[in-house]
């Protein structure tokens, strides 16, 4: 590759000689350090390429063998140099072109994070914004180390950030905070009381008295096991309790689906609006206006899809930004495309049976909430009303979950 | 005494060949190409004649300290 790269460089002369001796001739440029490649005979004559500089040298050689110098061409770098001699527009053209290319290494092009798991990228995006992080800006007008900081202090969950400058993209790296859970030191007192409401079934007493009774009834935060305790002389002594209390209560979800439902839904041509964003700028690329003229939002950051409203009408829009990517090399440009679809708003009638299945469909997005808190379902009754024109769906739940909490007891020193 | 003929062989200046299976051959250490056609390439060497045999020789590249041949080479041959 390189060594093609030289030679396309210095330029290529292709070449033909015809004669007897061209032995001779291949002999004598070796011995003048004249490079062939590509040789190849056909009868009486030879056909190579060299380097263009040694073109000179060559003829002179084959005349000195008698070999008759049949065609040459010549193609390279110095030929686009003599071909467009006379263009000074493309010669300038390439001069900028690279001079831009230098110049626009110099800004960033690109904001990505990395890292973030509960804060959002969008988030973090637009507080690097604020801090001036932003596609467009002078990379040497930065002050990584201060927007990290401050990114660390605007976040209570960023335990640590750091915005590297990679070419002409800005990685904010951040790491978040891991909350330690309460721990309560085990050689203090404590007592264990419920979370919440319901029928104790289940109670392992590990450490501590025992105050309430399997099949009790307890409030929240009524107490299942002390950690103040009496020896046999009646003296009080205090321990850390430990229990395992599981509790079972019932909870009535009511999930209603209305049967006549208001909706909106496309009514109408998708409109296409093309915007070219450079930086913090953004360039209209087509001719016409967005639906409304007045009043309609203009979107010039990286919304996804929404719902856009205003007295007389209501469209649905969407906004997609892609890279544009020439050949693998991605360039600082963003184009936008903004698509509009008006809609009506049309009532949607539904028959029973049709609500009745989004009302189970609701309800098992409930049960599996309730399964990711650990909250078990141990008995389901299920029934179906018609109340003001909605299908509800009322489902009674007998729910088993551990309540048993630790709480300190809080004792005043005597010292 | 035998080691030291070894030596003195390997420090005499001899060709190098470097064979691409029997496609190509890079030769180094050559004095000059005495007959070339596209079945027969005769080289000459410090004191004996290398002929490489074959069909669609080619001479890829040629400098003066080395030479490339393509092709498919059926026969290489120490001539004196």
């Amino acid at each position: 590759m390189l060594i093609h790269l030289l030679r396309f460089f210095r330029g290529t002369l292709s070449f033909q000689v015809k004669g007897k001796y061209v032995e001779r001739f291949l002999n004598l440029s070796a011995r003048a350090r004249i490079p062939i490649w590509n040789g190849k005979r056909e009868e009486q004559s030879f056909c190579g390429e060299t380097l263009l500089s040694k073109e000179e040298m060559l003829r002179k050689l084959a005349k000195k063998v008698q070999l008759e110098w049949v065609q040459s061409e010549f193609y390279g770098a110095p030929k686009w140099k003599h071909r467009y001699r006379r263009r000074i527009g493309i010669g300038l053209g390439a001069v900028l072109l690279i001079f831009t290319l230098l110049l626009s290494e110099q800004f960033v092009w690109r904001v990505e994070v990395r890292g973030n798991q509960r804060t959002t990228r969008a988030e973090i995006i637009e507080s690097a914004s604020e801090l001036g992080l932003k596609p467009g800006v002078w990379k040497r007008r930065l002050d990584v180390l201060k927007i990290a900081d401050c990114l660390c202090l605007q976040y209570e969950d960023i335990s640590w950030a750091a915005v590297n400058l990679l070419g002409t993209v800005a990685e904010i790296e951040i790491v978040e905070r891991v909350l330690p859970p309460t721990v309560i030191d085990q050689s203090r007192p404590c007592n264990v009381i419920a979370e919440k409401a319901g029928t104790l079934v289940e109670l392992e007493l590990y450490e501590g008295q025992q105050v309430a009774r399997v099949g009790d009834t307890i409030k929240q935060g009524g107490l299942i096991a002390t950690g103040i305790l009496q020896d046999k002389k009646g003296r009080t002594y205090y321990t850390h309790a430990r229990a395992k209390a599981v509790i079972e209560y019932n909870e009535t979800v009511n999930v209603a689906i209305p049967l006549k439902e208001q909706m909106f839904v496309p009514a109408g041509v998708l409109q296409n609006q093309y915007r070219c964003l450079i930086g913090a700028y953004s360039l209209p690329l087509s001719i016409g206006a967005v639906p409304n003229k007045s009043g309609f939002p203009t979107i010039v950051g990286f919304v996804e899809a929404g719902i856009y409203q205003n007295e007389e009408n209501t469209w649905f829009y969407s906004v997609h930004n892609q890279r544009v990517v020439v050949k693998g090399f991605c360039l600082p440009l963003y184009v936008q495309i903004q698509q509009y679809i008006p809609t009506q708003r049309i009532s949607v009638e539904r028959t029973l049976q049709q609500a009745k299945k989004l009302a189970r469909l609701e309800l098992q997005t409930i049960k599996r909430q309730r399964n990711n808190q650990e909250i078990e379902i141990v008995n389901e009754e299920c029934s179906v009303l018609i109340q003001d024109n909605s299908v509800v769906l009322s489902a009674k739940w007998c729910c088993r979950e551990e309540i048993g909490k630790e709480i300190e007891i809080y004792m005043e020193s005597t010292h | 005494m035998k080691q030291e003929n070894t030596l003195q062989n390997l420090r005499k200046k001899q060709v190098h060949l470097e064979f691409n299976g029997n496609q190509g051959v890079i030769i180094e250490e050559f004095d000059g190409i005495l007959e070339y056609n596209e079945r027969q390439v005769r080289i000459s060497c410090q004191n004996q004649v290398l002929r490489f045999q074959g069909s669609d020789l080619q001479l890829c590249t040629m400098t003066q300290e080395s030479m490339m041949l393509s092709g498919t080479i059926k026969h290489v041959d120490f001539i004196g």
